[in-house]
């Protein structure tokens, strides 16, 4: 095993780049969503840039987390801690390009002024940007109730989802010349959506983390979200865990 | 005086010392081999002594000298190693093994004629065997027990500790890795220590004064009577009258040629055991 | 890895040297043909118990031992138990090779030659043994150099000495001459801790094919090696058991702290 120190400084960077990446990702989220809630996209080359140096992160962090593992053979907690890292990157850089996507649909959506679903949009947007945010939060604390959390705020999400779905095709069908517009606000409902599933995902990886539990498959719901399995820790199996040291 | 004069001043030093004490055995040696080697032939060692000990030849002491080496390599050789082997395999309390060399220490310091004394009270009259050869080699056998047991200890201590582990790990008693391993290891350093003791033993002259060995003989050496060369040495040199010069020395060649002779014998013995198992 | 037979059951083992209790009410089970790695911090008993398997530890003087050693249901300290018997039936390769400074073949023959062939059992139901003949002895001593994959290395010099033989196959020697007398248990007290890495993967692996014939106890300092090679892992500090799982499990979540810290490297 090389020098602890050195071991110690690589995690302690790959943790930073990871928040950095995750706080990238949620800004990208926050800039999307105001340019299409408040139509003021001259956030729009910001997006696109923060999109590009998301993508260039993710490739950064995945061959730090490689050298990690081949440098140091990370075990137990350090094991788990890189190979969440390695694979809630792409997560965030799914993110990342879901809202450059969002902002591409802009400049379709110009006839806005009948469509009565911006509400829901701008409220759709508000969840997903704090769902972000969380498992941003519960990712650096190591937080891994905060991560079970979000399983059940994407169900909203979900909810919104299939509404807004409804009531455009119900818009669509009445006017066709509504269509374009409408195709295009189902889109950026799907990657609103679709983005609300990455922060699940990224919640699973931390509870992972935290916990070394993995989500039993049997509970993964396919449209309305997922519920985790029992807190309860389980026993290792096999071996067995011996007397604590506390008790004597 | 820099540090370079003082090396060279030190190294001169010491060869001066090696010089001087090799010097002295050659001229030991060449001065006996010059003043004696003309005594020296076939009816000297052969014949036995004859007008007193001033002509003839020596051939009892000689064979008294060798019986003499004879017994006292059946008696002490395995009495002192397996004392050793006892001492080093078998016996773990500390109390006993620092009394053990006490003992040995104060008993290699006993100077040779209390060795003859005790072999004359003890052997001689107490136990009654009477003077002659059991009772000098039995006297001898102690003196030069000390020494047999100490070199056999070092030897035995010598043999690595993981040797011996690794035999037990196979399952072997204490007494099979002894004689299968640690002994044949330790087997010139216990040969080195039987060389030095015999050799001793045949160059002492005070123990056989006391315990048997007498002034001259006509026949071959019997139990209660026998020549031994130290001695013969001695009272030739001495006691007797008019025995030429040429004789004495003579003797002392003789004496000096076996004593070699033997180490010699003994010597590529060890070193065949050596070879055998290098480690 | 659920069907597990015990092979060793060691229950409340405590060793103490004079006035130092090196092993704490240690209790575990080791399960048959498996290999079962033992890992700790220097000084942290590993040695000590698995010298307790095979009584190596008799040998020193100011040692006491107190606990049971169950193999096959016999309690190995029993009052009547022959300790050269068990002994045989489980072998030990040290840290450092230690091969005689004899011939190859004498190194391997001379445990078989000592004990003899099986030859039925007596009235007390222990096993008899004869002599055994120079052919058996001699392909007896093939077949161990050659399970301790050694053969084609050797067959050629068996006469020679074995201290001609490089480290690593010194250590298969050793591992050669641990097999002869068909022990049913093998153990290795930090067995590659003196030799180069080529050599402490012939040797893993070797490790990995004896597991198919023998139960295997590992006491090693290295933990990639516990990792690579062993199916559970038994982790102590300071004389106690702490914990002793599946290694999988142990290097991926360990239940205990102690253990958590230890393998991640920060213990002290």
């Amino acid at each position: 095993m090389t020098s602890r120190i050195v071991f110690q400084q690589e995690m302690e960077e790959l943790n930073e780049e990871v928040t950095q990446m995750a706080n990238l990702a949620r800004e990208a989220i926050v800039d999307a969503v105001e340019c299409i809630v408040e139509r003021d996209c001259s956030r729009r080359p910001e997006v696109e840039r923060l999109d590009r140096e998301i993508y260039r992160l993710e490739q950064v962090i995945e061959k730090r987390c490689l050298d990690v593992i081949a440098l140091h053979t990370p075990v137990a907690s350090d094991l788990r801690t890189v190979s969440t890292c390695l694979k809630i990157i792409t997560d965030l850089n799914r993110i990342g390009r879901y809202a450059s996507d969002i902002v591409e649909v802009y400049d379709h959506l110009d006839s806005f002024s009948d469509f009565r679903n911006d509400v829901n949009i701008s409220y759709m947007g508000e969840l997903v940007v704090a769902m972000v945010a969380d498992a941003t939060r519960s990712f650096t604390d190591r937080d891994a109730e905060l991560a079970r959390e979000l399983f059940e705020r994407d169900d909203e999400v979900d909810r919104l989802y299939e509404v807004n779905f409804r009531t455009v095709l119900t818009y669509m069908m009445e006017d066709p010349r509504r269509i374009t517009v409408g195709t295009n606000w189902i889109l950026v409902s799907r990657y609103l959506e679709r983005i609300a599933d990455h922060s699940c995902n990224i919640g699973e990886r931390v509870v992972y983390m935290v916990t070394a539990e993995r989500m039993d498959p049997k509970d993964r719901k396919h449209k309305n979200g997922h519920l985790p399995k029992a807190t309860e820790a389980q026993p290792p199996q096999g071996g067995y865990a011996t007397h604590d040291l506390e008790d004597k | 005086m820099n540090r370079r004069q003082k090396e060279l001043f030190y190294f001169f030093l010491f060869r001066v010392c090696a010089l001087t004490v090799a010097g002295f055995l050659v001229i030991l040696v060449g001065y006996i081999l010059i003043n004696g080697i003309g005594a020296i032939n076939w009816a000297f060692l052969t014949e036995y002594p004859r007008k007193n000990n001033t002509a003839g030849g020596i051939f009892p002491a000689i064979l008294g000298t060798l019986y003499l080496m004879a017994l006292v390599t059946l008696i002490a050789v395995p009495l002192g190693v397996f004392t050793a082997v006892y001492v080093t395999e078998y016996q773990r309390d500390s109390w006993w093994k620092s009394l053990l060399r006490i003992v040995i220490h104060n008993l290699a310091g006993v100077p040779s004629i209390v060795y003859g004394l005790l072999g004359l009270g003890l052997f001689v009259f107490a136990l009654g065997m009477g003077f002659g050869l059991v009772a000098s080699a039995l006297t001898l056998s102690l003196l030069v027990l000390p020494l047999i047991i100490t070199a056999s200890r070092e030897a035995l201590h010598a043999v690595p500790q993981s040797l011996r582990e690794a035999s037990f790990a196979l399952g072997a008693t204490k007494w099979q890795t002894v004689r299968h391993h640690v002994l044949p290891y330790a087997m010139p350093g216990v040969l080195t220590g039987i060389i030095l003791s015999v050799s001793r033993a045949a160059g002492e002259t005070a123990p056989i004064l006391l315990t048997g060995v007498v002034y001259t003989m006509v026949g071959p050496p019997r139990l209660d009577a026998f020549m031994a060369l130290p001695y013969h040495l001695f009272t030739i040199a001495t006691q007797t009258a008019n025995a030429p010069q040429q004789v004495q020395y003579g003797t002392a060649l003789v004496l000096l040629i076996m004593v070699v002779g033997i180490n010699l014998g003994a010597i590529t013995m060890r070193n065949r055991y050596r070879e055998k198992y290098k480690w | 890895m659920v069907e597990m037979t015990t092979k060793i059951s060691i229950k409340d083992l405590n060793v103490r040297f004079d006035n130092n209790h090196a092993l704490k009410n240690v209790s575990i089970d080791i399960p048959e043909k498996e290999i079962t790695a033992i890992i700790g911090p220097s000084g942290c008993g590993k040695s000590t118990f698995i010298r307790c398997i095979n009584r190596m530890n008799d040998i020193i003087p100011n040692c006491r031992v107190e606990g049971k050693v169950i193999v096959d249901g016999k309690d190995l300290y029993d009052r009547d138990m022959d300790v050269v018997e068990v002994r045989r039936r489980i072998g030990m390769v040290f840290q450092k090779p230690n091969p005689f400074p004899k011939s190859i073949h004498e190194n391997v023959a001379f445990a078989p030659r000592l004990h003899g062939m099986e030859d039925g059992v007596d009235e007390k139901g222990r096993a008899k043994h004869r002599k055994i003949s120079k052919g058996e002895l001699d392909s007896l001593v093939e077949w161990s150099i050659r399970r301790a994959a050694l053969w084609d290395e050797v067959q050629d010099r068996m006469k020679k000495s074995a201290y001609e033989l490089s480290g690593g196959q010194q250590q298969r020697l050793c591992i050669a001459r641990a097999l002869a007398v068909k022990p049913e248990i093998v153990l290795f007290d930090e067995p590659c801790s003196a030799l180069d890495p080529i050599a402490t993967a012939k040797i893993e692996d070797l490790l990995v094919d004896l597991k198919k014939d023998y139960t295997v106890v590992i006491v090693t300092h290295n933990m990639q090696q516990a990792a690579r090679v062993a199916d559970r892992t038994a982790y102590f500090y300071l004389g106690e058991l702490i914990e002793f799982g599946d290694t999988e499990q142990m290097f991926e979540k360990p239940a205990q702290k102690l253990t958590e810290q230890y393998i991640t490297g920060r213990m002290g």
